[in-house]
């Protein structure tokens, strides 16, 4: 499934979407701990967390993460928004929270 | 290739800008056509080690040596050094202030994962000068 297809079918907030949204998504990692996600986000896959800092940038680009969503509508600074088209890392909204963004990634992927 | 030589600044200043010269080593190491999984490896310690500077030692010098069999890495810093190496390396031990923590760091896993990600790693340090850790990713096995 790529990008795209989630995007659409979670109904998420394209607040960056300069990144290869017609990648293929690879699996779903979701944790807030950047040390975690850093030796834990495989290539392609879907980054869920809440922290919304300019430092998960960074980690979703050393990692090659297929995109990241930031859940429970956490704010997002322009900044970091700016930094993310700049990056080209496609960087997502939603209103849900981690489990429930868990629960319907896994039901489609 | 003999021998290919870099040295990235770390900025202590700037929490915004850490992690650029792991990005930096990750594009070098495509470039020269390394493995990517070498290249995870050799990233995740690296930021975790830059992430360290910028926390505990505001800032300091990486230097990289990379050759066909290994990436050898040097992390220099003038910070307050580590008093007890031991329970630094103790997973889920970090001396990081709450603001730190805040933003997702300082769970204790920066040290541990520099380990368990390089195929050889030491550490020299003295209280109150600074500390040098040294990293090695082997590229053949």
């Amino acid at each position: 499934m790529k990008v795209n297809e989630i995007i659409d079918k979670l109904h998420l907030e394209r607040v960056s979407d300069a990144g290869n949204t017609e990648s293929d998504v690879s699996g779903c990692f979701a944790c807030d701990l950047l040390s975690l996600a850093m030796s834990s986000v495989e290539k392609g896959n879907i980054w869920i967390t809440v922290q919304t800092n300019v430092n998960i940038l960074a980690i979703a680009s050393l990692t090659e993460a297929s995109c990241i969503i930031v859940a429970n509508s956490m704010s997002i600074s322009d900044a970091v928004i700016d930094k993310a088209k700049e990056e080209k890392i496609c960087l997502l909204r939603s209103d849900n929270g981690v489990y429930e963004l868990c629960n319907m990634i896994g039901d489609i992927i | 290739m003999s021998s290919f030589k870099v040295q990235y600044a770390i900025d202590g200043e700037d929490f915004s800008i850490a992690g650029e010269a792991s990005r930096k080593l990750k594009k070098v190491l495509q470039n020269l056509g390394v493995d990517p999984q070498i290249i995870r490896k050799a990233t995740v310690a690296m930021y975790e080690g830059e992430i360290n500077m910028v926390i505990h030692a505001d800032g300091g010098v990486i230097d990289i040596e990379i050759t066909k069999d290994k990436i050898h890495m040097f992390l220099k810093d003038r910070g307050p050094g580590i008093p007890n190496i031991d329970l630094a390396m103790t997973e889920g031990y970090s001396t990081a202030s709450e603001n730190v923590r805040e933003l997702g760091f300082g769970a204790g896993m920066g040290l541990p994962n520099m380990n368990k990600y390089t195929d050889y790693m030491n550490i020299t340090t003295e209280v109150g000068v600074g500390t040098t850790i040294e990293m090695i990713v082997n590229i053949t096995q």
